[in-house]
């Protein structure tokens, strides 16, 4: 196919409406699109305005991951935080992360710890967050939930690898979040076979998607589920067998 | 059944006349011919000819492959119009390229607008320096360069 390049000497790009700017800026990777800043002077408000950021500590020199992503955070200028990813190991303070966040009015969060080795406290902060509706854990989360928190905003929650201690915390933890519309528990995470007993009264009125990959360790939590989630359409059981 | 055509008309005065099924992957043409039921030529007053026989060329080619073998369409045809995606676009020039953009935005084609985005970050900006980026956009600095350090600063890590 013959090639019909003209050079075109045009600033073509900064003629484009802000909001397709900020589009194409959403499709690179973070520290591209924030470099974008010092092109011009119009653009250095620009990534601060991507609806969605996913930062990844590979990026950042040790131990400035936390401070790095929090002055970020800070600087965003959009009305809503549609989506914040992040791919962290080790000495991020997560908490302090989500309760900036939060302030950004954050619908979505995905946290990712890639390092798998050691078991993190779910994070409290996270039980404040009133805008969030979509969480996904992709780490080794230890729940402890507080009881009388709710989450109402909370629609869809992955959880893909965590440790309940005992029966209370998993009731606890699932009251938490009345409104929910899709659950997803990976086989990674582990109730210890003990028997559940949800109280009545708590009734997931609105799930209407519920995932969970079939695992002897969880004990009689299916059953508990389908009896408490009257809305229930989509069950999907995901066999697999844990060594 | 017989196709039905739809005639659309570009900004220069150009017309085109298409199947209905390649029109129609644009949002924005249905609200026209609703709007506009007693005349059958659709004006695009912000698009030139040049760029919408691109939007046509491509609308034509996606139309064709989501047809082909009745609904879902095989691995293998999805992988050629990828490819003939990524062909189509590194034909184009950068004037094209944005009038593209913008027609695929007025017209609301969602692939096609999400292609020439791709194109452009990946293309344009992605791995490459700030002035490498400038000089492919045609970017002027309007920065002094006390004022670029002070903005690098900012957010040093993503500099690095």
């Amino acid at each position: 196919m013959k090639k019909n390049r003209v050079v075109v000497n045009e600033d073509m790009i900064s003629e484009l409406p802000e909001a397709l700017i900020i589009q194409i800026l959403s499709l690179l990777p973070i520290k591209s699109a924030m470099a974008t800043s010092v092109l011009f002077k119009q653009w250095q408000i620009l990534w601060k305005m991507m609806p969605v950021l996913k930062f990844n500590y590979c990026d950042h020199i040790a131990k400035t991951f936390t401070e790095n992503v929090c002055k970020s955070l800070l600087s965003h200028k959009a009305p809503i935080l549609e989506s914040l990813h992040l791919n962290f190991s080790g000495a991020t303070d997560i908490g302090t992360l989500i309760v900036t966040a939060d302030a950004r009015h954050l619908r979505e969060l995905v946290l990712k710890d890639d390092s798998k080795l050691t078991h993190f406290g779910f994070p409290s902060s996270l039980y404040n967050c009133e805008t969030l509706e979509t969480l996904i854990l992709k780490l080794n989360v230890y729940v402890l939930p507080p009881s009388q928190v709710c989450l109402k905003s909370l629609k869809t929650l992955h959880l893909h690898s965590g440790f309940f201690n005992n029966e209370a915390t998993v009731v606890n933890f699932l009251s938490c979040f009345p409104n929910l519309e899709n659950l997803l528990f990976d086989p990674t995470v582990i109730f210890k076979g003990f028997e559940i007993k949800i109280p009545t009264g708590i009734i997931f009125n609105q799930l209407v998607h519920l995932e969970l990959y079939a695992s002897k360790a969880w004990g009689n939590l299916v059953t508990v589920m389908l009896n408490n989630s009257p809305r229930l359409r989509l069950l999907k059981l995901i066999k697999v067998s844990i060594s | 059944m017989s196709k039905k055509n739809i005639v659309l008309k570009s900004s220069n005065g150009i017309i085109f006349e298409v199947e209905e099924a390649v029109a129609l992957q644009s949002e924005t043409i249905p609200y026209m011919i609703e709007d506009d039921c007693a005349n059958d030529t659709i004006p695009l007053a912000n698009v030139t000819g040049d760029i919408l026989a691109l939007v046509i060329e491509y609308c034509k080619k996606h139309v064709v492959v989501a047809d082909g073998d009745g609904g879902g369409s095989s691995s293998s045809s999805q992988e050629d119009l990828k490819n003939w995606d990524a062909q189509f676009m590194n034909d184009l020039d950068q004037s094209k390229i944005f009038n593209l953009l913008l027609a695929a935005d007025f017209l609301n084609i969602k692939t096609l607008f999400d292609l020439t985005c791709q194109f452009v970050a990946d293309t344009m900006i992605k791995g490459k320096s700030v002035e490498e980026v400038r000089r492919t956009l045609n970017i002027e600095k309007d920065y002094t360069s006390e004022e670029e350090a002070k903005a690098r600063q900012e957010n040093e890590w993503a500099f690095k």
